[in-house]
């Protein structure tokens, strides 16, 4: 599966607003918020058609755009 | 007989003098501490001349936060506090109503602080930590305070972008301690785990209630809400009995499936509210832990926290809503039609309690609207408070919710009014007129625009005139914002403009 960073974004503009920019302290800057943390994981899920397990969801993992890389290139190894 | 609320402190550092009473992410404190660290910022603030004056609270939610609330108590002041997280356009807004004599500020938050350059008197809460206490100066302040003095100030939002500050007495807390206490059966050995942020009036059901039974109460580090998986376990390591939380807090738990296979053993009950609970999460929590009781809470911060309650008893589809229950403690409830005409099956809900507040800080106009009087069955005049929520009893003989009367809506546990955000937005340069509706099934704000000024600049400059819970998602241009004849907005309009395009 080929993800891009540039695709992350996009997914982060369908829960923030189309003119989003931030691509890090999103958690620790207070750019996401828990419900939007959630709404943004389902969202991932659904675009990357992957299925996120509980046991990554934390803040560290989704603070930036690079850390979301990760844990998406993880999520498609682990479902492939 | 507790008179004031620090009453209760004297009673459980006296009884339970070794006892962790709160824990955060960086401390515990037992009683004994906790009282000790109490008098010495009393009695800091007592040096400086205040008395019977408002004190801003400005300290991330903590230990030391919770100390201060109670040292500015024992100092027979009033405190509002204050969410760090707001932006300094709001922050500015209450402190021009709350007007205080001073501002107690973490080091950490110092700097957020100066950048609203105002005249306060900022107070370190480090340096009210420094010195001793002296006994005589509190035993002096404690003799003049009455259960009727204000204890605390929770803002809420307003629709005519003034802060609206919601006043506490001390009698009224001391009313919700007792009574919950009773009702839910807390005592010592229980264990709260808080969820709600301080400047929510919610945070007095578990923080107020540790209080007075000498529970303990932890503190919840924030970050393990974004964490589902670790809440869960930090719920089951610390052996906590008690949730009491937004209903939005247990809903998302729900949604990430992190109740499957939990067990949860030491938790005998769960709360819930500041928002309509939906009954489908709800069934989560009831399947994962499926022998203890659920509470539906209902109340605002006008009736001091939850006055009326509601034990769920039965199976509810997923399309039911759960009913608010009943009067609980020192409360009863009125139902009026749009006369004002109490005794109805369906109407307005107003609240008599002892745990009402005493009304809208510096608002008389408003106090007045919003606390009215009214005759009870024996002809008695009482205060109540007209809620704005429109309930009827169901077929049960159950209270349940139909919606507002007016156009505040809530989400993620937060109370709006969308007059608020069109304040502010109409008070940015370029703006003509603005208007806002929410909507309830995609949980999004939907801003209507006039005027001439680009999208992502609006976007930049609402983000630091309104706090991140009410910030708008969608934003519509249109030529002119639709108003009915008497120049009110036309929101019935707005919401078909809105569904008839589909704006994502």
């Amino acid at each position: 599966m080929k993800t891009n960073k540039e695709e992350i974004r996009k997914v982060l503009q369908i829960v923030k607003g189309k003119d989003f920019s931030e691509d890090h302290d999103l958690i620790s800057g207070g750019c996401l918020d828990s419900f939007e943390l959630l709404m943004l994981i389902q969202k991932l899920e659904d675009y990357f058609q992957i299925c996120i397990p509980l046991e990554w969801i934390s803040p560290e993992e989704f603070n930036s755009i690079d850390s979301i890389y990760e844990v998406i290139q993880k999520a498609a190894g682990q479902n492939a | 007989m507790a008179e004031v609320i620090i009453d209760y402190l004297e009673q459980s550092a006296d009884k339970y003098p070794k006892k962790p009473a709160y824990i955060d992410q960086y401390e515990s404190v037992t009683y004994e501490e906790l009282r000790d660290r109490t008098y010495k910022i009393a009695c800091q603030l007592i040096r400086r001349g205040y008395e019977k004056s408002p004190i801003a609270i400005y300290v991330e939610k903590s230990v030391q936060c919770i100390a201060m609330m109670l040292g500015v108590l024992y100092s027979g002041n009033f405190y509002t506090v204050l969410d760090v997280d707001m932006p300094p356009g709001k922050i500015k807004k209450i402190l021009s109503v709350f007007s205080p004599v001073g501002v107690i500020v973490d080091k950490k938050y110092r700097k957020q602080l100066e950048e609203i350059k105002e005249q306060y008197d900022f107070l370190s809460g480090e340096d009210l930590l420094v010195k001793g206490h002296d006994s005589s100066l509190l035993e002096e302040k404690r003799k003049h305070m009455r259960p009727t003095d204000l204890s605390q100030v929770v803002f809420t939002s307003g629709s005519t972008g003034m802060a609206k500050g919601v006043m506490l007495s001390h009698s009224g807390i001391i009313s919700l301690m007792e009574s919950k206490t009773k009702y839910f059966r807390y005592n010592e050995s229980d264990i709260f785990a808080n969820q709600f942020p301080f400047h929510f009036v919610a945070h007095l059901e578990d923080i107020f209630c540790t209080l007075k039974t000498g529970a303990t109460d932890y503190i919840i580090p924030k970050e393990l809400f974004f964490s589902p998986k670790h809440l869960i376990k930090f719920i089951e390591e610390k052996k906590v009995t008690i949730l009491f939380w937004a209903s939005p807090a247990l809903c998302l738990v729900a949604k990430y499936g992190a109740l499957s296979n939990i067990t949860l053993p030491h938790v005998r009950m769960v709360a819930f509210g500041g928002e309509v609970m939906s009954t489908k999460y709800l069934h989560f929590w009831k399947k994962a832990l499926p022998k203890i009781d659920f509470f539906n809470v209902y109340g605002s911060s006008e009736t001091g926290s939850g006055v009326l309650c509601y034990k769920v008893n039965r199976v509810f589809r997923n399309q039911d809503s759960l009913p608010l229950g009943f009067p609980i403690g020192e409360t009863d409830i009125f139902i009026i039609d749009e006369n004002g005409k109490s005794g109805q099956m369906e109407g307005e809900l107003c609240v008599k309690s002892k745990q009402l507040a005493v009304g809208y800080y510096k608002n008389a106009e408003e106090t007045a609207k919003k606390f009215v009087q009214m005759r009870d069955k024996s002809g008695q005049e009482v205060t109540v408070f007209k809620t704005g929520d429109l309930v009827k009893y169901n077929e049960y003989g159950e209270l349940v919710y139909l919606g507002r009367k007016d156009f505040q809506f809530k989400r993620h546990g937060y109370r709006i009014e969308p007059g608020e955000i069109e304040y502010a937005v109409n008070a940015l340069e370029g703006i003509k007129d603005a208007a806002c509706v929410y909507d309830r099934q995609k949980e999004k704000i939907i801003l209507f625009y006039s005027g001439d000024i680009d999208d992502g600049d609006l976007r930049k400059s609402v983000k630091k005139t309104v706090p991140h819970y009410m910030l708008p998602d969608i934003y519509i241009r249109l030529g002119e914002i639709p108003r009915n004849v008497n120049r009110k907005i036309d929101r019935e309009k707005l919401r078909m403009l809105y569904e008839e395009n589909g704006f994502q």
